[in-house]
């Protein structure tokens, strides 16, 4: 379980990260789903695990996204949105915790940094579905099982966010030429 | 790695989206600093631990809250066994002593309150005793009893007065106190 966790926790808590737009609701989000898969499932074929770690992961983003816009409703008016001032208040949060570290700052392309954005962007679900296909490879069937949807939902998000993507590049590449 | 049944659905340009996509987010994720890795592992060991504790868990959980609340029980009933096997008089003192303690200041008030009233009737009754001579000529006197003159006014032998004492303090419901007056 250890390996498997350790296996899978970097990419969890990009994930998570890039869903929830702060650090620390992503490692308590990514520390919820780890103690959740090993309290219930762990007694699971190991097989099982990766599936059900990700549907708990992304069932705990979207109550935090539930949470989140569940306050805004109420509490909206009296905190400001610093987000909205600045739209790159998302780059430099994520960024924050690597600005010390130069093989970060080396490694760090600016292809990479636009991506990031773009994929910050995309609604909720949409990022679910491209990132859990995309990038942890699950095929439809276990993307619908991670996001508790059906697999024509699964499709339709990611073809959405695929076409996003590919519209956010293209402008740009037009800009850099 | 993405299923190729998903990618033949899509075009060229998509795929190479799916690639810098790919290659961006494991970039991002290879270069985590220090203390984010040292938080991940934390949180990992912190999901095992929780599961890898000894199999009576539950019952050792179970046992840290049940054995308190049975030794308060065992407490209780070692006071009510030894009040119950009080005689009847200790047991009553305590239990008015465990009252008053109940009651908290309200019955520190209630009896100040009475001991204030117990001294002003003592001071009543005390000044009374010092004029006791006159208390007993003027019972005697609206009892119409009274055929002698007043104490002042002739000589009184000691067993007339103890007498006259004694039925003061009945007409009054005092307790009885021996009172000597030197008569010089």
């Amino acid at each position: 379980m250890e390996q498997f966790l350790a296996s899978v926790e970097k990419k969890a808590f990009r994930m998570a990260e890039i869903s929830t737009k702060n650090a620390d609701d992503a490692f308590d989000i990514v520390q919820d789903a780890m103690m959740k898969l090993v309290q219930k499932y762990s007694d699971k074929p190991r097989d099982e695990w990766a599936p059900l770690f990700y549907r708990i992961l992304q069932s705990r983003i979207t109550d935090f996204h539930r949470h989140s816009s569940r306050q805004k409703r109420w509490l909206g008016w009296l905190v400001k949105d610093e987000e909205s001032d600045s739209p790159d208040g998302y780059l430099d949060k994520v960024a924050g915790h690597q600005q010390n570290d130069p093989d970060h700052l080396l490694g760090l392309a600016q292809e990479t940094t636009q991506l990031v954005e773009h994929l910050k962007a995309l609604p909720n679900r949409q990022q679910q579905a491209f990132m859990l296909r995309a990038w942890q490879g699950f095929d439809t069937k276990e993307t619908a099982k991670a996001m508790s949807c059906s697999e024509g939902s699964v499709k339709t998000h990611y073809s959405r966010a695929i076409h996003k993507l590919k519209l956010k590049l293209t402008e740009d590449e037009v800009a850099v030429s | 790695m993405i299923d190729d049944k998903s990618l033949n659905n899509e075009n060229l340009s998509d795929e190479k989206i799916v690639e810098r996509a790919q290659h961006a987010l494991d970039e991002s994720i290879e270069h985590l600093d220090g203390h984010t890795l040292s938080r991940l592992n934390q949180a990992r060991q912190a999901a095992l631990s929780a599961n890898t504790a000894p199999s009576g868990d539950a019952s050792w959980r179970n046992w840290q809250v049940w054995s308190p609340m049975a030794g308060a029980c065992a407490v209780f009933m070692v006071v009510v066994y030894n009040l119950w096997s009080l005689p009847e008089g200790q047991q009553q003192a305590l239990l008015n002593l465990a009252s008053i303690e109940a009651i908290g200041v309200h019955a520190t008030e209630e009896s100040t309150l009475v001991g204030d009233q117990a001294l002003i009737q003592d001071t009543i009754a005390f000044e009374m005793l010092q004029d006791l001579e006159f208390v007993e000529w003027l019972e005697m006197e609206e009892a119409g009893l009274n055929n002698e003159p007043l104490p002042s006014e002739g000589l009184i032998d000691e067993a007339q007065l103890d007498r006259q004492a004694k039925h003061t303090y009945s007409v009054l419901d005092l307790p009885e106190i021996k009172v000597t007056i030197n008569v010089s």
